[in-house]
């Protein structure tokens, strides 16, 4: 996995590229219902960073996920990713922007009748990859997340952190620079919680920005990278 | 050096993307279609049916239309003029008539030549010298612009000065005519009707499919997948249940 990911690193990343990665600046949006999700934010977020976003449900921090890989659009103020308006891309180029993010969701997402192999793999044949290219990306990821021994398996076969594991593989087998995870450990145990951060960090490590999103505090206090926290649709700093 | 290698594995590229787009579409679809059970056959079936009936009203409006032309065309005036009368001369007046959509006229020596060839008599000077000169008339084809102004037309023709004879297909046959044109309408309209009805039921077949995987696309749409590279095996999926449905209806009924 490093080395295909180290591949991808030099070819989108040359010395030029912006050191900003994900830029907010005035960000607000209103659902059609009148309910105000975000208000004012502004975050930058630079190349190789990990950043926990906390705060309690339905305060807005899947809104705020949303909008960076335009499944959301802002009602008001300017978002950047990777070079990219999300807001204003449509059709195939939100597509081929959504190539460069990786996304893993609180419920897995996996699709039930596909075995473990078949739903990593089913994301590259979605990007229109060559067989030659999914066998090759294949084994580094299921190796990164552990699981190379069940790769037959079908999800429901699976304990949820090694449901998380698959959709964690699933998100970063494309070689994504960056990598959004919504609430991960939210249906999780502690160990399985944690297994799922370490993974994060090591993918962090070979070069990946990664932004969480959780309400769990006890995995913010036992790791040391920066925090901000949406409460009521505003942004604070809480740690650096 | 360089730039021919370049192009060669740009062109290697190219090809391998198409095959590697075939590929996908290729397992994407049987992949669907093995996946979808009944509702393959529910699709398949309503498209032999819906043909079934498709076809027969296509075939009525066929013989229908037949039958209409074996009457020859009901909009045409045969104008016969008096000798002496050349059909230029009338042909100006006659195109005035607001009933008149076309004018041809027929010179009594074209008319004569063609009968001399029909009859299969190879001198024409001979026997037109024989008969003591061309027995025949200058004709004028009048085109009416709708049957129902037809008899009128023949009536005004007739009145006109030089005009010998007018013949048009009489008016029993034209109410039959009429008639096979009415039907061919309704037939037509039925037709068109089952073609819409045929076209819903195909979509909602492949929008059901479509439900039912809603959670795969829902998961292809978050990791950048095109929607063209999405919905392709869907439309290959509907081609096949056409495709099955028209080789059945042809197995079944065709005999």
């Amino acid at each position: 996995m490093t080395q295909v990911l180290e591949d991808r690193s030099t070819r989108r990343a040359p010395q030029d590229a912006p050191q900003t990665i994900i830029q907010l600046q005035q960000v607000s949006k209103v659902y059609p219902n009148g309910s105000q999700a975000l208000i004012d934010i502004n975050l930058e977020v630079k190349r190789g960073d990990f950043l926990f976003i906390t705060g309690p449900s339905g305060s807005g921090k899947s809104t705020l996920l949303k909008l960076l890989y335009g499944e959301e659009r802002p009602s008001q103020g300017e978002i950047v990713v990777d070079r990219d308006a999300p807001d204003r891309l449509r059709g195939d180029r939100l597509s081929h922007l959504r190539r460069r993010i990786g996304i893993v969701f609180q419920d897995y997402k996996l699709l039930p009748r596909r075995t473990v192999t078949e739903n990593i793999s089913f994301v590259l044949w979605a990007q229109g990859y060559t067989r030659k290219e999914i066998a090759r990306r294949l084994q580094p990821a299921l190796k990164m997340v552990g699981l190379t021994h069940k790769s037959d398996c079908f999800p429901e076969e699976l304990s949820g952190g090694e449901q998380q594991r698959v959709s964690i593989a699933r998100a970063i087998v494309g070689t994504p620079p960056i990598l959004l995870a919504d609430e991960p450990t939210g249906n999780l145990d502690p160990d399985n919680s944690w297994q799922v951060i370490k993974i994060l960090k090591k993918l962090n490590q070979i070069g990946i920005t990664v932004i969480v999103t959780t309400h769990d505090e006890s995995l913010i206090r036992l790791s040391n990278h920066p925090v901000v926290q949406i409460r009521d649709g505003r942004m604070s700093s809480v740690r650096y | 050096m360089l730039k021919i290698t370049e192009i060669i594995s740009n062109q290697r590229f190219k090809v391998f993307r198409f095959f590697t787009k075939l590929d996908y579409l290729l397992q994407e679809t049987l992949l669907g279609l093995r996946r979808g059970g009944w509702m393959n056959w529910a699709a398949i079936s309503t498209v032999t049916v819906l043909l079934f009936l498709f076809g027969i009203g296509l075939q009525t409006s066929w013989q229908l239309e037949g039958l209409l032309n074996q009457f020859g065309s009901q909009l045409e005036v045969s104008v016969y003029l008096e000798t002496g009368v050349g059909a230029e001369t009338l042909k100006p007046v006659v195109e005035k008539m607001p009933e008149v959509a076309r004018v041809q006229g027929i010179t009594k020596e074209a008319a004569w030549a063609r009968l001399i060839k029909e009859l299969n008599l190879s001198d024409l000077k001979d026997v037109t010298r024989q008969l003591e000169g061309n027995p025949l008339v200058d004709e004028l084809k009048v085109k009416a612009k709708s049957s129902d102004q037809v008899p009128v037309l023949a009536k005004k023709l007739k009145s006109l000065g030089g005009v010998e004879d007018v013949q048009y297909v009489d008016e029993a046959v034209q109410r039959i005519a009429q008639l096979n044109q009415g039907l061919t309408s309704v037939s037509m309209m039925i037709t068109g009707l089952l073609t819409l009805t045929a076209i819903a039921v195909i979509n909602t077949t492949i929008r059901l499919i479509v439900m039912a995987r809603r959670r795969e696309i829902e998961v292809m749409q978050l990791v950048g997948a095109t929607s063209s590279w999405i919905y392709f095996p869907f439309l290959l999926q509907g081609v096949t249940f056409g495709g099955v449905g028209a080789r059945s209806r042809g197995v079944r009924f065709r005999v």
